[in-house]
């Protein structure tokens, strides 16, 4: 399946629903937070009506600007906020989100795989679960803390589909300012008067790319933050490009050490990280067994656009 | 549980010598440096984290490079080449492993800021143990880091190894970075 790069979709209806500050999303009646143990069945989650599988009422649709690139896998989105409650979005870089709040998202290869939830809990930490479709659709069981490797699905590239564990989730979803990666102001912005350099279009699609597969790690906090690819709404690109043009990496990949050099990819260590999927080398480091082939070319269209920053 | 309390409350005082009397924290932080220690050494960080040597009575761990990993000094081999059953190789410093995965090289666990645990902090170490993943967020910690028993360690026992570690004389040593085995096939194999 082709991996399809929307750069900006109006989310009319988010729009509406997030007018100015703080906003509130209607939420199912039994999101009362609690460390109660995590129901066993998707059904029991809050995401559909009871007894069927149409989605509640109380759980509202989205989709963010730029998406996580897993294997192809079509994936659908939706969040519950508990009832007059509402999320702070004083930080635009951290929008922080009331206990109870509920995402789910839905993984598909020909058929559902598995939906994800993540919940924050009365405490104000996170938890993190994933349901595995059966083989009808009918019903998705909760999978186990440890998850499942190579599990068999018909459609997943080479037959083959991992669930991932629940330090996974952490891994990816508690190295940057809040654990909710999709729904934030760079990933909802209807309107992004961000300058860009070069080819804005181009720039854009491609740093947003990298924003939504890479910032998760690589942001301003933590032990990667010598790479900083998070595209804030605040401060643009300038960031990014000063920790990836011509800087050079602690690690040779395929004997490259520089991660972007301008208007060479081939040269460029970012590239062959996309590239790669040996364990050692790929990036993302989980998550993805097969290369993006149109995020590659997209990235490489635009480092080939770049120039060398002045006084080089 | 409640009479296990009331002894340990009882001993409290009389060591402590007067109602009231706490810990201080500096106490504290040496006896999680001592448990830090207690587990370094009871569950097989030297075995593979210490260059061996060859002593007088076979092969032991050469305590005077304690915990620096792979040597520096003694480069990036050559991968092994294994054939008839086995599968994988060590070197005779038992801190190189050629095998499926590559080559991997045991870390450098003391404190110097730049071959070391120097800037790592006890939130890295946690979840680089408990996920497998180099500085809790890259690419996998390689075989035969135990990394599944390990994550089985508390909270407290992690703090205080960490604690251990970041007590320890820094030495500096630039352990190799892992060699990878040849790219594969991106057909969706692992």
């Amino acid at each position: 399946m082709p991996h399809v790069f929307s750069p900006y979709p109006a989310i009319a209806l988010l729009a509406l629903l997030l007018p100015a500050g703080a906003s509130e999303l209607p939420g199912p009646a039994d999101a009362a937070p609690d460390l109660a143990p995590l129901p066993g069945r998707l059904s029991e989650t809050g995401l559909y009506e009871p007894g069927s599988l149409r989605l509640s009422p109380a759980v509202q649709a989205f989709t963010p600007n730029f998406a996580l690139w897993s294997d192809g896998a079509a994936k659908r989105r939706w969040i519950s906020l508990p009832p007059g409650t509402a999320i702070d979005r004083s930080d635009p870089a951290a929008w922080q989100f009331p206990p109870g709040t509920r995402f789910w998202k839905e993984f598909s290869h020909a058929g559902p795989v598995e939906t994800r939830l993540i919940e924050r809990l009365a405490d104000g930490t996170w938890r993190y679960a994933s349901y595995v479709w059966d083989s009808t659709g009918t019903e998705a069981l909760l999978a186990p803390a440890y998850g499942v490797l190579r599990m068999p699905v018909s459609g997943a590239p080479g037959g083959v589909y991992d669930i991932p564990s629940e330090e996974d989730c952490r891994m990816c979803h508690e190295g940057g300012p809040v654990p909710v990666l999709g729904f934030s102001a760079a990933q909802l912005s209807t309107v992004d008067d961000t300058p860009m350099p070069g080819n804005e279009t181009l720039a854009r699609d491609a740093l947003g790319y990298l924003h939504a597969n890479c910032a998760h790690c690589h942001n301003d906090r933590g032990p990667l933050s010598d790479i900083d690819l998070t595209l804030s709404v605040a401060d643009g690109a300038d960031r990014i490009l000063q920790t990836l043009v011509d800087r050079e990496a602690d690690t040779a990949v395929q004997s490259l050490r520089v991660r972007v050099v301008p208007g060479k990819p081939g040269d460029s260590q970012l590239v062959a990280r996309m590239k790669s999927r040996n364990p050692n080398h790929q990036m993302p480091p989980l998550g993805t067994r097969v290369t993006d082939d149109v995020a590659v070319a997209l990235v490489e269209r635009w480092i080939e656009q770049l120039t060398a920053p002045e006084g080089n | 549980m409640r009479t296990t309390l009331l002894i340990g409350a009882v001993l409290s005082l009389v060591a402590g010598g007067a109602p009231g009397a706490e810990p201080s924290s500096k106490d504290a932080k040496a006896s999680g440096v001592e448990r830090g220690r207690y587990i370094v050494q009871t569950t097989g960080c030297h075995d593979c984290h210490t260059p061996w040597i060859d002593g007088p009575a076979g092969p032991e761990p050469d305590m005077t490079r304690a915990l620096i990993g792979h040597p520096e000094s003694d480069g990036v081999p050559e991968p092994a080449s294994l054939s008839g059953p086995w599968i994988a190789a060590v070197s005779p410093t038992n801190t190189a492993w050629s095998g499926p995965w590559g080559i991997s090289f045991t870390a450098n666990l003391t404190p110097d800021p730049e071959t070391g645990l120097g800037q790592w902090t006890e939130r890295m170490f946690r979840d680089a143990i408990r996920n497998g993943r180099h500085k809790g967020r890259g690419r996998p910690i390689l075989p035969p880091m135990p990394v599944m028993v390990y994550k089985n360690f508390t909270d407290d026992d992690l703090a205080a190894i960490f604690a251990y570690l970041q007590s320890l004389p820094p030495v500096r040593n630039q352990v190799p970075e892992p060699v990878a085995p040849p790219e594969r096939v991106a057909d969706g194999t692992p």
